[in-house]
């Protein structure tokens, strides 16, 4: 019997099944760090950050041409989609290639069933792991990476055994050109060459021929191929073309290599490897379009690379320094800082910004082995083998047993119970037993994409954000062994029962439930992004949040990315000049804010010229006054009007004045300000009088530079005033702009508006279903803490207690209680704002949950006297206004036993109140106002 | 003797390449074709400028027809005669 449909068939189900699953929960928008910007990249051909990635754009463009959905950001998503989905197909076929090289073709159905559920094992572990599945719902370059490395494995498994369509000695080219446009996606992919070099090794070399002196010469040859092609084709091409001399070598060099092309007389052998030089080459040419777009000056130019030395420099992400790898300073545990005169081998602890995690190990090998392979490395890949325990940041693997409360979002933890784990394993054994040559390239690939990566990133801790994503090669390969591993044991059981293959059937079925069906069951509602509209959302708040041609200040990539993306690609507020702060210290970006109207938008004034733009250093600052002069008749307050600090003051105040403290301190112990900071201080000089200038609320209190008693918030932003607001600490903000923020958060709207319109969009929150990483969680806690901010300025200021009334409802119908956790310390400011307002229903709903909360904190700490709030107090209010008099009586005895706050004489009037109210059957306190405040 | 044997028996399966499997006249027309095509887009971006639809959208689709279906083709070409072998 022929076989040949039911595999193809087969391998099609594959794809077709994780395309259909991609597609369930891809998300339905741009999604927080890179994606927005990635997403602006493809769309408006734009330069992202470097080291760029053009192929991912050319590609990612013509995704967003595609006709369905108005949502560019779900179009470019799609490639993601859409090659993880070719991804997991190439691993199956690799995984079925080694079976069927390994048992023969299979000859009858039963056979053929067990190799394909063994493969498809391998394949859909792979799809529905933590990591990978993550990488294939958002725009970012990992997804179509993956592409790649497993098309470039599959296609030189398929060579190796002389096998199917690529057996011929001409794959070794596409694989070559392959590489090639990889770079332009991202150079990991690279590191799939290692896996091809040894199978040409290993393919090249009879049994007998395989010494220790051949193997040391191929992987010189290895190193020297890789090298050809990394730095050499990547860095240095671009370098030689930036220089006149070189320049004609370089064109001397490919006429050369042209030239072995086509001489017939040579060895085929050396024309291959020529050819295939010209073609790595001609795969990476996609890189010509980052200078030309960069010359023609898009809005998103990230390092404005129009030159080649620009572009050697991009290429060589300049500028994000260089870290050492082989030798440089290290960490000096006697002075407890990092020692620049002394050279290290090797240094692990080398970042002058660590210093305070790095004193926490006692060696550069325990550094290394803790935090680098431990915690970065080891721990994702038991998050994707065996479980996790959820999605805050630092959150440890979860196999069996308790592990802790370290969820946002709700489903975690993800259990696999190791199986997939065990799975691999057993494969990599299997693998190597079977046949050690192909194993070996393999284990190769595993090792260089996890611990190589680890010892090349030389990663300092902590990190901003969770890493795993770097790591997902090296998972694939282990997947892929999963598979290999599941067949051992369909085999082994066969084997054992007198070949009865039925009973293989029912193991590969048994596996085939265990591994990855339990993986996406327990991963689906933690990797279902179908829901999260919060980026897109956030980004279009905070532009609403400004007035027309205003200027806005914003800190990091979350708040900077998912605004580009709706200003650039989606072409909302484009009058907004949005300032990134981190950027601000960059010379070519200074330069754009002053120079470019990207879609006639007003420039930002800056008084610096270029040159001094170019030069511009930090200078050393011990916090001083500095005041910028106001015109008032020129600055348009209008729409402050109602704040009272603005209404109390006579007249506009001629200068805005605040006090600069000093921003940082360099390695010496001098103080001073940054770029950033000198600029902030000249932008305001020069822009404060003509248009409306704002911080994003997200950004860090030291980048507002001493402006915070002349912030007043209105929306995700606060406006920058010349106005002293008062002194509130107490409160979430000082000053709100009543008004505005009002009718942001009450006329909420589901269409976003591409011009200047009040209400804010909150879109999804209500619904059950929906699951938000980590990131999203923030924003909406963000959310919450606005509308909280403005009832509680609502009430203080204008003492509108029904004017709270109406936001907290509202805020429960935008953001309910019961689908979005917030921390207990928001939730007792919450539930004493229903007091205040008279809502019990609303308190009681709020307090419950805080009830086990605190019962909890006093079992760790039954003096109560270290939280935020003392628990004997909130817990006494709860039960008194709940009308549960026993467990009031209870618990103010426990304080009068243990804490400080028991010793107040009017507990005891209490506890006797409780006790009439007990005898008269009372279920219900007497009127609320008696007891807020007590 | 075994070892012998085995070891002429895997040097006749070392792979040396033949012509045959080198690119053949049609592979070097398709893929010169790709690389013409290629220099068009590269042009006509470079044509454009900021936000014109030749930069930011016809240059691109000319560019993902040259990387994506003629280049790859003129590598994998082969004449249909030598396609009828069984995977």
């Amino acid at each position: 019997m022929n076989f040949n449909l039911w595999h193809r068939v087969s391998a099609g189900i594959v794809f077709v099944i994780s395309t259909i699953v991609f597609l369930m929960t891809v998300a339905p928008t741009i999604s927080f760090w890179d994606c927005g910007e990635f997403i602006t990249a493809a769309v408006t051909m734009g330069v992202p950050h470097p080291p760029g990635a053009p192929f991912f754009q050319l590609v990612g463009r013509m995704f967003s041409l595609l006709p369905f959905s108005d949502d560019l950001g779900f179009r470019v998503n799609l490639l993601s989609t859409f090659s993880s989905s070719l991804a997991v197909l190439f691993t199956y076929l690799i995984a079925l290639r080694f079976l069927r090289q390994w048992k023969g073709e299979p000859t009858t159905t039963l056979a053929a069933v067990n190799m394909t559920v063994a493969a498809a094992i391998g394949a859909f572990i792979l799809s529905w792991s933590d990591t990978f599945w993550f990488n294939a719902s958002e725009a970012e370059v990992y997804g179509i990476g993956m592409f790649f490395i497993t098309a470039v494995m599959w296609i030189a498994t398929e060579w190796y055994f002389k096998i199917g369509v690529f057996n011929s000695e001409r794959s070794l080219l596409l694989i070559a050109y392959l590489m090639g446009l990889s770079i332009g996606v991202h150079l990991l992919s690279l590191l799939a060459l290692f896996y091809v070099f040894f199978l040409i090794f290993f393919r090249d070399k009879g049994r007998n021929d395989l010494s220790v002196r051949a193997f040391a010469i191929a992987l010189v040859a290895m190193g020297a191929g890789f090298f050809v092609i990394y730095p050499g084709i990547v860095k240095y091409v671009p370098a030689m073309l930036g220089d006149s001399g070189m320049r004609y070598l370089l064109l001397v060099l490919l006429l050369a290599l042209i030239g072995v092309v086509a001489a017939k007389q040579l060895h085929p052998q050396l024309r291959m490897v020529a050819l295939a030089t010209l073609l790595v080459t001609l795969g990476f040419s996609t890189y010509t379009i980052v200078p030309i777009r960069a010359g023609q000056q898009p809005a998103l130019n990230e390092n404005a690379p129009a030159t080649l030395e620009g572009l050697y420099s991009y290429l060589n992400r300049d500028q994000y320094g260089s870290y050492p790898l082989l030798s440089g300073p290290n960490y000096d545990p006697v002075t407890r800082s990092i020692n620049m005169e002394k050279k290290t081998f090797l240094p692990r602890r080398w970042s002058h910004e660590h210093v305070k995690a790095y004193s926490e190990y006692s060696s550069d090998f325990e550094y290394f082995l803790k935090f680098q392979l431990g915690h970065i490395y080891l721990r994702y890949f038991l998050w994707n083998f065996v479980g996790r325990a959820g999605d805050i940041q630092d959150a440890p693997v979860a196999f069996v047993g308790e592990v802790g409360d370290w969820s946002e979002s709700p489903g975690y933890p993800n259990r696999y119970y190791a199986i997939p784990f065990i799975l691999g394993l057993l494969g990599m054994i299997y693998h190597f037993r079977k046949d050690y040559r192909t194993g070996v390239s393999m284990a190769v690939l595993f090792f260089m994409m996890g611990a190589g990566l680890v010892l090349y990133f030389n990663m300092a801790e902590p990190q901003v954000r969770e890493r795993d994503y770097f790591f997902v090669g090296s998972f694939q390969v282990f997947a892929l062994w999963a598979g290999l591993g599941a067949y051992s044991l369909i085999e082994m059981i066969t084997e054992k029962l007198n070949r009865n293959e039925a009973v293989g059937v029912a193991m590969a079925l048994l596996l085939l439930i265990a591994a990855p069906v339990n993986m996406l069951a327990n991963n689906y509602q933690t990797h279902d992004r179908h829901y999260n509209y919060v980026a897109f959302d956030y980004a279009y708040n905070l532009l609403q949040s400004c007035e027309k041609d205003a200027i806005l200040f914003t800190g990091g990539d979350n708040d900077t990315f998912p605004v580009w993306y709706l200003q650039y690609a989606a072409g909302f507020r484009r009058d907004v000049r949005v300032v990134n702060l981190s950027l601000l210290n960059t010379p070519w970006y200074s330069k754009q804010l002053k120079n470019e109207r990207p879609y006639d938008a007003l420039p930002v004034n800056i008084s610096y010229s270029d040159q001094e733009l170019e030069l511009m250093r930090p200078v050393q600052w011990e916090g001083q006054p500095v005041s910028v002069p106001i015109d008032p008749e020129k600055i348009d307050l209008s729409t402050l009007k109602d704040v009272p600090a603005v209404r109390a003051a006579l007249e506009v105040p001629r200068t805005l004045s605040f006090t600069v403290p000093p921003t940082y301190t360099d390695p010496g112990g001098a103080q001073g300000i940054r770029n950033q900071d000198i600029l902030i201080i000249d932008i305001l000089n020069n822009n404060i009088n003509s248009r409306p200038i704002y911080f994003a609320l997200s950004t860090a209190p030291q980048d507002r530079i001493g402006l915070d008693r002349n912030l007043i918030v209105e929306g995700m932003a606060y406006r920058v005033t010349p106005y002293s607001m008062p002194d509130r600490r107490d409160r979430y903000y000082p000053a709100v702009n009543i008004g505005i923020v009002k009718k942001h958060l009450t006329q909420l709207r589901n269409e976003p508006v591409k011009d200047r319109a009040y209400g804010f969009m909150f879109r999804e929150l209500t619904n059950p279903n929906i699951n938000l990483d980590e990131a999203s969680t923030k924003m909406v806690y963000s959310f919450r803490v606005l509308y909280m901010a403005l009832g509680q300025v609502m009430m203080q200021d204008a003492g509108d207690i029904e004017g709270m009334k109406a936001v907290l409802d509202k805020m429960e119908k935008t953001i309910p209680t019961a689908l979005h956790e917030f921390d207990p310390n928001l939730r007792i400011d919450l539930a004493s704002m229903y007091l205040m307002v008279g809502d019990t229903p609303g308190y009681l709903k709020v307090a419950k949950s805080l009830e086990t909360y605190f019962l909890e904190e006093l079992k760790k700490d039954p003096t109560g006297d270290n939280t935020y709030r003392n628990p004997y107090r909130v817990l006494i209010e709860y039960y008194e206004t709940a009308g549960e008099y026993q467990k009031g009586i209870d618990i103010i005895r426990q304080a009068q036993k243990y804490s400080q706050y028991g010793g107040d004489p009017s507990l005891e009037q209490r506890v006797r109140q409780y006790e009439q109210w007990l005898r008269e059957g009372r279920k219900t306190p007497p009127a609320p106002d008696t007891l807020a405040g007590k | 003797m075994a070892k012998i044997q085995q070891r002429r028996r895997k040097q006749v399966t070392k792979s040396t390449i033949s012509e045959a499997e080198l690119p053949q006249k049609t592979n070097y027309v398709i893929m010169i074709a790709g690389v013409i095509v290629l220099l068009l887009g590269v042009l006509i971006m470079a044509s454009g400028d900021a936000y014109s639809a030749t930069a930011v959208t016809y240059a691109p689709i000319i560019l993902f027809i040259a990387y994506c279906i003629i280049i790859p083709l003129g590598i994998i070409y082969k004449k249909k005669s030598s396609d009828s072998e069984p995977a």
